[in-house]
């Protein structure tokens, strides 16, 4: 099977150009090589710094890679402006502050409107833009009444959800999730993972989902890879990373992870 | 018995809001005992760390407060300005979320742990001196040249234990915690819980701790106070309550935790937001959004009450505990 992304070899720094010359800094990912198939989670885990959000913003296209190379479905792809727009809408990210992602001036529908006026090939024909929209609302468990609202009138929890609908309206093949539940109160976070699990199963969507929550990652993630300064140290079924995980890293994680039973 | 250092009786918080005040603690009373941990658990708006900040007496201009803070027999709430300042810092001292804010990033780490003691008028090699041991006691390696570096030179980590080495540097009996190691890193996280515990430990004093993170409460907490939405949930001993919550909400917050050490199923989640105190609904705050709420639950707001061993909940059909 083809996967629908494949990273080849990353390579990703922040240097000035005088700090190049003196040898630099370490690059903020170095060499990471991953794919996605069809019809998958992929949780990509780490702490602060270890490179997980340059390499999720690398796959979406919002970051160019210094070395290596982004496979879509086989073919490669570049910076998101030089994608063809099958691909763009094909990729779609849900950042981790559900309020700063969506303009405060616009409303819901506005918003998921704007993505159709961009990519006309998705935007309903049979039947109008309004109904469209509160069909999709309604997919994400948000009434028809939130399509005149805004962000500001909206809780996290719904903003989240608008999210995830600006998203599904472009009829995305991989959703980028960064963070996207960790801003969230714990009893509203279930509600986006039930409805990020059920978009899975109904739409075929595969998932990259980064975060550094690893009770999540374990709910939801069929592969499991690990992060640590840039680097890949290891890569596994969920239930292998959980179970045996071979890198000293992975354990150091799992060890300083809190869980409520066995305090 | 346990010796009571606050007690919190009826407390309420006015704050000013577009369409008139909003009551944002209701009613809110539990204590704090010498040498104890006590966690402070709520999700947003539930009131946690406004009643944080009303113990230390940081409030916003314009807040109403109404009940009593007391503070051995002292009332923190009609205290003066001044009475305040001298147990700020000396009696009470706070650590927040966010070092990187909390710390001032023009100061040397050494001069702002050192601040209560140079106020104190204690001699500048006393003073540096103790910061030294400060930092030693918190685990800041290479204390003789960290001290005198800034907070952009520290980790968030660092930071963090920089911000408990201020709080220590004033022998304070109480330290309230709001959220403190939130903005970390899981491997740091827990060297801070450890951290916090030991220093608790040896210094004898008590702490607030304010969390959202249920898992932090369950390593950390002796006991615990549940708030939603401005008002109490349910008091109890800390593992107690998580094993077997009596309060319906404290139940959705504990299924809501995904574990690492074993595969759990995405909990049933609870319909809607957390109440927003400005529209508190009639009745229980919770009763929207619970799934055994009767008619009861949607009229009469239920009182805190003792159920077994020491339990409280406010809750008019409680869990067997």
């Amino acid at each position: 099977m083809t996967p629908l992304i494949e990273a080849m070899d990353l390579v990703v720094n922040f240097h000035s150009r005088r700090e190049a010359k003196r040898g630099g800094k370490p690059n903020a990912v170095d060499g990471v090589s991953f794919a996605v198939h069809p019809d998958e989670t992929l949780a990509v885990v780490g702490e602060s710094g270890s490179g997980k959000t340059t390499v999720a913003r690398c796959v979406v296209g919002l970051q160019a890679a210094q070395r290596g190379t982004i496979l879509f479905e086989g073919a490669p792809v570049g910076r998101v402006s030089r994608r063809p727009a099958a691909t763009r809408r094909a990729i779609q990210m849900v950042f981790q502050d559900p309020t700063a992602s969506l303009n405060p001036r616009m409303t819901v529908r506005s918003i998921i409107a704007e993505v159709w006026r961009t990519h006309r090939s998705v935007a309903p024909t049979d039947r109008s833009w309004d109904d469209a929209i509160v069909e999709l609302l309604a997919d994400v468990g948000l009434d028809a009444s939130v399509a005149s609202r805004r962000a500001p009138a909206l809780s996290g929890g719904q903003c989240q959800r608008v999210s995830i609908a600006r998203a599904l309206a472009l009829q995305p093949r991989l959703l980028v999730c960064d963070e996207a539940v960790s801003a969230l109160d714990v009893s509203v976070q279930s509600q986006i993972l039930r409805l990020l699990a059920n978009l899975r199963a109904t739409r075929k969507l595969a998932i990259l989902f980064i975060t550094h929550d690893l009770g999540v990652v374990r709910q939801i993630a069929d592969r499991v890879a690990v992060m640590h300064r840039g680097r890949l140290v290891e890569t596994a079924t969920a239930n292998e990373i959980f179970d045996q995980p071979s890198h000293p890293y992975t354990k150091t994680l799992l060890d300083a992870a809190l869980d409520l039973e066995g305090a | 018995m346990t010796n009571t250092l606050l007690r919190i009786e009826q407390l309420s918080i006015d704050l000013p809001g577009p369409a008139g005040p909003v009551r944002v603690v209701d009613d809110v009373s539990f204590t704090v005992s010498a040498g104890r941990t006590t966690g402070l658990i709520g999700e947003s708006g539930s009131g946690k760390s406004m009643t944080a900040t009303a113990i230390i007496g940081l409030l916003p201009a314009g807040a109403a407060v109404s009940g009593r803070i007391l503070w051995q027999d002292k009332d923190l709430v009609t205290m003066t300005e001044k009475e305040r300042r001298r147990l700020r810092g000396h009696e009470i001292a706070m650590i927040f979320q966010d070092p990187q804010a909390a710390l001032d990033p023009t100061q040397t780490i050494g001069k702002q742990v050192g601040e209560i003691l140079r106020r104190d008028r204690v001699s500048k090699s006393e003073v540096r001196r103790t910061v030294i041991e400060l930092l030693d006691r918190v685990g800041i390696p290479d204390s003789q040249t960290r001290h005198a570096q800034y907070p952009h030179q520290y980790s968030g980590g660092l930071r963090q234990r920089a911000m408990v080495a201020t709080a220590l540097a004033g022998k304070p009996q109480l330290i309230l915690a709001d959220e403190p190691t939130t903005a970390l890193d899981v491997t740091v996280q827990a060297r801070i819980l450890a951290l916090l515990k030991r220093i608790r430990e040896e210094e004898g004093m008590a702490m607030l701790l304010v969390s959202h993170d249920l898992r932090v409460m369950a390593h950390v907490a002796d006991e615990v106070v549940v708030m939603y939405a401005g008002r109490l949930c349910e008091i109890g001993r800390g593992r107690e309550v998580l094993n077997r919550p009596a309060h319906p909400y404290t139940r959705a917050l504990v299924v809501s935790v995904p574990a690492v050490r074993s595969k759990t199923a995405i909990a049933e989640p609870l319909p809607g937001s957390p109440a927003n105190p400005a529209e508190r609904p009639a009745g229980c705050p919770f009763h929207p959004r619970c799934a055994k709420a009767q008619n009861r639950c949607r009229t009469e707001v239920p009182r805190m009450r003792q159920i077994a061993g020491g339990r409280q909940v406010a809750c008019h059909f409680p869990e067997e505990v």
